[in-house]
């Protein structure tokens, strides 16, 4: 019963959403509160990436970005394999995030506006900041429940996240196999890592 | 009690399950790459005269020249170039754009010194409209065709090389031998030595730059085609 009530609270907890109605305004304070932690001085460098995460994790849709990423492929994998998959893909992603903050932290985050892209899509527009260029950048939400909404992917000019993955490990599952797989996401991630400035 | 708790933890699962097969549709991408094996080896070819050449050259460059030179310089290759721009303006409908256009190059010519200084974007606030043929084309409604790797020049597709030729012939640095020597024949590689200088100089702005984007990726050639077709993509759109 413990258990059950533990799993319960769990599941809530991970995939707690954004309310439609909340998503532009949450968003528009978290990239504030993003800008403060980036120029914040008295935060160390390699602490920076995990606040960071810490404000965007609870509306985020890892389970769905891995399973999308991995597309028919997926399926195929037993449980245990699916766990491990979406373990390395969350490391990896994290680990790419962390690296590009380091190149880029001079750069500041800024919402533009907030759409339905169909009944069950809804896109947030923002823009990277630079001295010279903005960039623009897509936050890709679906309905978690019946209320809330979570990420499922982000476009980084015009570029998809889920998209780049997908296209990866489509060529990849033709000539390789899951420990292939997970052995170039992890080779990857360490990658990201050892070049972290 | 313990039926009730386990009904209602399925039930939050079903919920979060969303219908997997409403998203499929959003990432449906053509896999036609009949030059996929060349284009493999081509991509491994120029990661490696990326790391032992260019990306040095560019540091070297970067190393010796001063930001606001290189600034200066990309200024003056832009302006150049701008015909390239203010006719895939045209063929695309796109007037205001072309009109904005051909303000930033009177602006940056005669006020800009010779298009050294960008006045028309830092004074003016007049934007920069990018556009080649192969976004033409595209505009057009003509397909990327397959993915091809060129040598140094990197990842494109039919389209986009075709569209390079397009570019070719509009782009005032292609006839540099004409222009200044009395000779065009005999001075032919000026041009190649000029465009080179351009890239080398755009590339010493962020030596790393190949890096950056390359660096993590799960399979180096599916991670560059993937990443250039989207982009285009995108940019054809806008």
């Amino acid at each position: 019963m413990k258990k059950i009530i533990f799993l319960l609270f769990l599941v809530c907890s991970i995939a707690f959403g954004i309310e439609l109605k909340n998503i532009d305004d949450t968003l528009k304070s978290d990239f504030k509160k993003a800008i403060e932690i980036m120029n914040d001085k008295s935060i160390v460098k390699e602490q920076k990436p995990l606040e960071l995460f810490k404000l965007f994790d609870g509306y985020f849709d890892y389970s769905l970005m891995a399973r999308l990423s991995l597309s028919k492929q997926y399926s195929m994998l037993n449980p245990t394999q699916q766990d491990e998959f979406k373990k390395q893909f969350v490391a990896n992603l994290k680990a790419s995030f962390t690296q590009k903050l380091g190149y880029y932290s001079d750069q500041e985050i800024e919402f533009v506006k907030g759409e339905m892209g169909n009944k069950n899509r809804y896109n947030v527009y923002a823009v990277i900041k630079n001295k010279s260029e903005n960039y623009p950048l897509i936050f890709k939400f679906h309905p978690a429940n019946k209320s809330d909404y979570l990420i499922y992917d982000i476009d980084i000019l015009g570029v998809s996240l889920v998209q780049s993955y997908r296209s990866q490990f489509n060529d990849l599952s033709k000539n390789a196999g899951f420990d292939e797989i997970i052995k170039r996401l992890q080779n990857a991630t360490a990658d990201h890592n050892a070049t972290v400035k | 009690m313990a039926r009730i708790f386990l009904a209602s933890f399925i039930f939050l699962i079903s919920c979060f399950a969303d219908d997997i097969d409403s998203f499929e549709d959003e990432y449906a991408t053509s896999s036609f790459d009949p030059l996929s094996g060349y284009n493999r080896v081509m991509t491994e070819f120029n990661h490696v005269v990326y790391q032992n050449i260019l990306i040095p050259t560019f540091k070297g460059y970067d190393y010796i020249m001063p930001d606001p030179a290189q600034d200066a310089i990309s200024n003056f290759f832009d302006n150049i170039i701008y015909p390239i721009r203010l006719v895939n303006n045209l063929l695309q409908f796109k007037f205001t754009a072309a009109g904005e256009e051909t303000l930033r190059f009177i602006a940056n010519t005669i006020i800009g010194f010779g298009g050294i200084s960008d006045v028309a974007t830092n004074v003016y606030g007049l934007k920069r409209h990018d556009e080649d043929f192969g976004q033409t084309l595209g505009y057009w409604g003509i397909g990327s065709g397959f993915p091809i790797v060129l040598p140094v020049l990197g990842q494109t597709n039919l389209r986009d090389l075709i569209g390079m030729s397009g570019d070719f012939f509009i782009n005032p640095l292609s006839y540099t031998n004409e222009i200044f020597t009395d000779d065009s024949h005999k001075y032919f590689h000026l041009n190649l030595a000029v465009k080179s200088w351009q890239l080398i100089n755009d590339g010493s702005k962020d030596p790393e730059l190949y890096n950056k984007l390359t660096s993590g990726a799960i399979d180096l050639y599916t991670f560059i085609k993937d990443g250039y077709e989207q982009r285009r993509n995108a940019q054809i759109k806008e």
